[in-house]
């Protein structure tokens, strides 16, 4: 990753940096802001010129723990809140207050009213948890010491308990006693269907009980001396709900107040979970409201002495970074924050929004495409996501409808530059678990320029099926040509394979045109690359031409006109039997990859044809051997010959 | 290149000169013979055997035709090469022959 960062425009524009990790940040703030607020890359911009506090301070908190507490609400959401705050922030006037108070006016009167549902639902859990708890800590088998730091816990997470909800905490643990002491005739009731039930279970016992309907209730076949127990149920039930309507009221009349103290914050925190980022700042489960609040006040603000965590970038900001410990270079380590807090106003406001930039697509992990221009990246990622709301793509898909969206915009944009600086990033998985398939594709400047081409592109962007033989049990597999291509794989064995599969399986489908420009491509790099050592595009050929990419293309076009012509003129010179006993010969020793045997074989049959009609194409077949008779590029003729020899099969 | 001491470039002039001098040659020879001769050289080739293929070739060019000397000088030329570009030259040669039909036949 470099290091540098450069800043040329007014601080206040949202500007790629150069720095990927840095950028897909910002790319990561936009989307988040668009998704929110409905602000297009250019609103967003002029917002931030205009009043940058209102949209760090007030903006950004609020969208994202909305974004937050989507992934925590089941409720159908409406956008009420949304339009709450924009109506509040828009109201206010620039600069009236500092920026302390609008962030904590956002935060009490919209982030937690927005969690008010979520915070109940969640606190009502949490309590019946620790009543459950409670009782289990009378179990035999744990020892004493876990035992009585369970208790400990237990006994710090009851204090927590705002006095006014105490009363009804303590009003329903009575009941609870209670119906501990039938627990087996309940389970028994409850379960009695299922035919097993974990003795140990009493957690999904009494979440079982909550969740019953009335209708439910009333179906189970209570015995005539369990009524007194049904009572209990319903009091247990309607007290456990009435406990809801309490957190609630509690709950607002708290932020209202803005009155959470230090001794129960705890209990007021923000119920908030994200895979990204376990026990970082804000997500720590032990951060109480208030420590929540100042925690991401002091990341928007950068107040690193507060938080020392901010202080260096390491993983804890980024996963796809190494631990200061796994950080190899002592020159560099600790790496500071600093270098960032020099250049932006609100670094870590970007950097947390990381894993906005990118778009989880079925199958194939989170993807995220990057240029070095933020409006660039910023309409192809917005293009995607669109395909992607409209279409289900498999993993094939999205890599070809990434590749088109970005040529289609290139050619908007009508720059070649760009094609060859860009990077599609992907990954799996990203979590304090570890990394899983993480995957930089960039497209090397050769590829790119073939690209351009329409007809190419249009040939290669093709999937195919492909048959292989790993440890002597041969399978068939997908590939798409392009992906393998702009990786810079070979694609010969791909065609192989693909041909391989054809003739071992008359059903299988050929895909003939895509594969002689698959051959024809590949040849052509070879053979301009095989006279120097260096890579074609590194290569002086490359650079002294003025027009080099057409001159590339026009040589591919060369070479599938050749390989075209060869192919038409082996399947007119064979009839059906011979192409069918020479067929599988020839692949054979094509397989082996030995150019005199393939010669030697066709030389003969060539040989043995004696008939005034196909005179014209044998000479011609014979000079095509000639001129192909290299170790670079008979391979690729050899199989343009082959296909040739499939001829009528696949008509 | 399977020869890494021959350059490409030159082995390629070797071969064009070959195929050239070779399909000359042929151009009198009547098909049937050249049929059969194509076999017995691809024979010898298949085999790896230089010497039976410059048998089987110096028999057919023993003639004083003007094109016959030059395809035998030429040969001359590659005799004294490596072993390992026996098949390059030696398929030049075969090419060369058989790529003379057309002119026989037009």
């Amino acid at each position: 990753m470099s290091t540098e960062v450069v800043v040329t425009t007014p601080e206040q524009d949202l500007q790629f940096t150069g720095n990927w990790f840095i950028d897909a940040g910002i790319l990561g703030f936009v989307n988040l802001m668009e998704e929110v607020y409905g602000w297009d890359l250019e609103e967003l911009q002029k917002r931030i010129r205009k009043e940058p506090e209102k949209v760090y301070y007030g903006y950004f908190p609020f969208a994202y723990f909305y974004k937050l507490y989507l992934k925590e609400s089941t409720h159908n959401n409406s956008d009420t809140p949304i339009h709450e705050l924009k109506e509040f922030l828009e109201n206010k006037l620039s600069k009236e207050e500092n920026t302390r108070e609008l962030f904590d006016i956002v935060w009490y009167d919209h982030i937690c009213r927005l969690f008010t549902d979520v915070w109940v639902k969640n606190s009502q859990k949490k309590i019946l948890k620790l009543l459950t708890l409670n009782q289990k800590n009378n179990d035999e088998s744990e020892s004493e010491n876990s035992k009585k730091k369970k208790k400990r816990q237990n006994t710090d997470e009851q204090n927590e308990i705002p006095l006014e909800i105490r009363s009804k905490v303590d009003e329903i643990s009575k009941l609870k006693k209670k119906l501990a002491e039938n627990e087996k005739e309940i389970s028994n009731l409850l379960f009695k269907n299922k035919g097993k039930q974990k003795t140990d279970d009493n957690k999904n016992l009494y979440k079982k009980i909550v969740m019953l309907t009335s209708e439910e209730l009333n179906k189970l076949d209570f015995k005539e001396d369990q009524n007194e127990l049904k009572a209990t149920i319903l009091e247990f039930k309607k007290e456990y709900n009435d406990l809801a309507d309490h957190l609630k009221n509690n709950w607002k009349s708290t932020i209202e107040k803005k009155s959470i103290h230090n001794d129960n914050e705890k209990f007021y925190r923000l119920p908030i979970s994200y895979d990204f980022y376990t026990n970082f700042l804000f997500f720590h489960f032990g951060k109480g409201n208030l420590k929540q609040k100042e925690s991401l006040y002091n990341l928007i603000s950068c107040n690193i002495e507060e938080e020392s965590i901010l202080g260096k970038i390491d993983k804890t900001i980024n996963k796809l970074l190494p631990s200061t410990k796994d950080f190899s270079n002592i020159n560099y380590t600790e790496l500071s924050s600093k270098i960032l807090t020099e250049r932006f106003s609100y670094p870590f406001v970007y950097l947390i929004c990381f894993s906005n930039a990118f778009e989880k697509y079925k199958g194939i992990g989170n993807v995220f495409f990057y240029s070095h221009d933020l409006k660039l990246s910023y309409i192809i990622n917005k293009k995607l996501k669109k395909y992607k709301t409209t279409l289900e793509l498999d993993k094939l898909d999205i890599f070809k409808l990434t590749w088109e969206q970005i040529i289609d915009t290139l050619i908007e944009y009508k720059s070649s530059w760009s094609l060859e600086n860009m990077y599609i990033i992907s990954y799996r998985q990203l979590d304090n678990k570890g990394q899983e398939d993480v995957e930089y594709v960039g497209i090397p400047k050769l590829q790119a320029s073939i690209l351009l081409d329409d007809k190419i592109r249009d040939e290669l962007n093709k999937s195919i099926q492909f048959r292989l033989r790993d440890k002597d049990k041969p399978y068939t597999a997908y590939c798409w040509l392009l992906e393998e291509f702009i990786k810079g794989r070979p694609l010969y064995p791909k065609i192989l394979g693909h041909f391989w599969l054809k003739i071992s399986n008359n059903n299988k489908y050929f895909s003939k045109n895509s594969s002689l420009w698959a051959l024809a491509v590949e040849s052509t790099i070879n053979n301009l690359t095989k006279d120097a050592n260096k890579p074609f595009s590194h290569s002086e050929v490359f650079f002294k031409s003025e027009k080099r990419y057409c001159m590339l293309t026009k040589e591919i076009y060369n070479s599938y006109r050749k390989m075209y012509l060869l192919m038409k003129t082996t399947s007119s010179l064979f009839d059906k039997n011979e192409k069918e006993s020479l067929l599988y010969e020839l692949f054979s020793v094509l397989k082996t990859n030995d150019r005199f045997t393939f010669n030697n074989i066709l030389l003969k049959k060539l040989n043995a044809k004696n008939d005034s009609k196909s005179e014209k194409s044998k000479a011609r077949l014979i000079e095509s051997i000639f001129e192909f008779n290299n170790d670079v590029v008979w391979k690729y003729y050899a199989m343009a010959i082959l296909i040739g020899l499939l001829g009528d099969k696949n008509e | 290149m399977s020869n890494e001491t021959i350059e490409d470039v030159k082995i390629y002039e070797i071969k064009e000169e070959l195929r050239r001098k070779s399909k000359d040659a042929a151009v009198d020879m009547s098909s049937n013979y050249k049929q059969k001769l194509v076999y017995n050289l691809l024979d010898a080739l298949k085999a790896r055997d230089k010497a039976r293929f410059l048998d089987v070739l110096l028999r057919a060019i023993n003639r004083k035709d003007e094109h016959y000397k030059a395809l035998a000088q030429a040969i001359e030329g590659c005799v004294s090469l490596p072993q390992e570009t026996f098949e390059e030259w030696g398929y030049a040669i075969v090419i060369g022959i058989m790529a003379s039909e057309e002119n026989t036949q037009g």
